[in-house]
């Protein structure tokens, strides 16, 4: 792989209100190619991902204006979609196939006035036909599927909610030094379990904002990148794993996701290990899945995520930096560019108060689905022979 | 006691579930081929699928008490639990534990029939004593 991140665009995002997702795509790209140094003349390729509207799609390349593209596709893997981007981004700059590729991630779930659960079950298509409706009669959604998950991760390996209230309390002290962050007073253990059930065992802080906005990256190639505005960062590695749980016995649903290959495979084409990963930016829907992520990667042993966060690693002036800007459970969720772009900014040494001294291995999940489609980074400023 | 929930309807693939379900029987599928037990959302194996009536019993894999409403027609019923559970034959079946009493993994489930006064009828959990 030959490919770095030359451009980062984000827009204002939260509780922003009166744009649509498409504006705030188009928005997202411009930035970010304004970032980069270079002009919408200069992309000729183009990967769209759309959020709970659904309604980001290729007509975005009119939107912009963009003439003669040679690459332009919409993907969805859910939160592996990021990741998913920027392999499919990579791999054609590397190949030719085009030389500029933006990727953005739109969403504008939010109304004003209204909270961010009747955001998004004002969206949610209730499956009534057929098997799928056994679930929802059964009182699933994807929260309760979470809860699920996560009991069995308890019930398991003796994970505690305390544990997964340090996960929230180790991101908000993250999150106040972000200036981009929605949620940044602090929080306290008491807090996070006073807060209401949602469906137990997750609390109200146990899951993620929902927010309006967009985030768009812009890919070359590594030799190109070095020209132009912002220090480039390098795509050392990349991984996906789609467990294709089975609904029977035998399945590792709650235990183990798709973050076991898709890291080992990441850090491989990276030719690092977990040792030399300095900063860890992870998909953080629940912080369940920032636990059982950990152990996947293989940051600590199965079943051990829990009292790894809980010890204070990944907190400021931890030994393993997790989620810097406050992740999607205390900084703003756009699906997977929430770690993508803070993984941009750490690697670039452009984290401001909150940057990392250390950081030339930066490792990116994103997580899609029940557990059900995972994506890993590893980024660099530095390309791969330097790293090490 | 009137049902919580939306109505429901079988799809084609799925009729025979549901008919099975208003006369309070759990049918699965199983592979004529190798004779693997599939839950009902599965569509394919080695050979063709049939349904087969199942024994109605199983354990908890995991459960989870369930506070907002996942549905606005659950919003009376409001706390309940809901659970995957892993019937005898081998697939998972997630549904709502109707009678009181704190899961355990592990803890014996029975399968008893919703029969709502709108839509299909379908399968419900019942915790067994110890
Ligand atoms: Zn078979």
């Amino acid at each position: 792989m030959d490919a770095a991140i030359v451009g980062l665009g984000i827009t204002e995002v939260g509780r922003v209100y009166g744009r649509s997702a498409p504006d705030f795509a188009a928005d997202a790209v411009r930035r970010a190619v304004t970032d980069a140094g270079l002009t919408l003349a200069d992309v000729d390729g183009l990967l769209v991902s759309s959020g709970t509207t659904q309604d980001v799609d290729v007509s975005l390349q009119r939107r912009l204006g963009l003439r003669d593209l040679r690459l332009l596709s919409a993907m969805q893997a859910f939160g592996a979609t990021a990741g998913a981007m920027l392999a499919h981004a990579a791999a054609a700059v590397t190949h030719g196939l085009a030389d500029v590729v933006a990727c953005v991630f739109a969403d504008a779930p939010r109304r004003a006035g209204e909270s961010s659960g009747a955001a998004y079950a004002g969206r949610r298509r209730y499956a009534l036909t057929g098997a799928p409706a056994l679930r929802t009669v059964a009182g699933g959604n994807p929260t309760v599927q979470y809860a699920l998950a996560a009991r069995r991760h308890m019930q398991t390996y003796g994970t505690t909610s305390e544990q997964l209230g340090a996960v929230a309390v180790a991101q908000r002290r993250w999150a106040a030094l972000n200036p981009l962050a929605e949620m940044r007073r602090p929080l306290t253990l008491d807090e996070h379990q006073a807060s209401r059930w949602i469906a137990e065992p997750l609390h109200l802080l146990d899951c993620c904002l929902v927010s309006n906005g967009g985030a768009a990256v812009v890919v070359t190639r590594a030799d190109r990148a070095a020209d132009l505005a912002r220090p480039p960062v390098h795509v050392l590695g990349l991984g996906q794993g789609h467990p294709g749980y089975p609904a029977a016995r035998g399945s590792g649903f709650g235990l183990t996701t798709g973050a076991a290959r898709s890291g080992a495979d990441a850090l491989g084409m990276a030719g690092v290990r977990t040792g030399d990963v300095d900063v860890l930016e992870l998909y953080d829907c629940y912080t369940y899945t920032v636990v059982v992520t950990l152990e996947d990667y293989g940051f600590c042993p199965k079943g051990e995520g829990g009292p790894f966060v809980a010890a204070g690693h990944t907190a400021p002036g931890g030994s393993l930096p997790v989620n810097t800007g406050g992740g999607q459970l205390s900084g703003y969720y756009l699906w997977g560019m929430t770690p993508l772009t803070e993984a941009v900014l750490q690697a670039r040494g452009h984290a401001g108060e909150r940057q990392v001294p250390r950081h030339d291995v930066v490792m990116v999940s994103g997580n899609g689905g029940i557990l059900d489609h995972h994506s890993t980074v590893v980024l660099s400023p530095h390309r791969r022979e330097r790293v090490r | 006691m009137t049902t919580p929930g939306p109505p429901i309807e079988a799809d084609a693939a799925t009729a025979p579930f549901f008919a099975a379900a208003a006369r309070d029987e759990l049918l699965l599928l199983r592979c004529k081929g190798c004779g693997a037990w599939h839950p009902p959302e599965v569509t394919t194996c080695c050979g063709p699928l049939e349904w087969v009536a199942a024994a109605g019993r199983g354990i908890v894999v995991t459960w989870a008490l369930v506070h907002t409403a996942p549905h606005p027609d659950f919003a009376d019923a409001v706390p309940f639990r809901t659970a995957i559970v892993e019937l005898t034959e081998g697939p998972w079946l997630q549904v709502r534990l109707t009678a009181a009493g704190e899961p355990a993994a592990g803890s014996p489930v029975r399968i008893t029939f919703a029969h709502p006064a709108e839509g299909a009828s379908y399968p419900v959990g019942v915790l067994e004593g110890p």
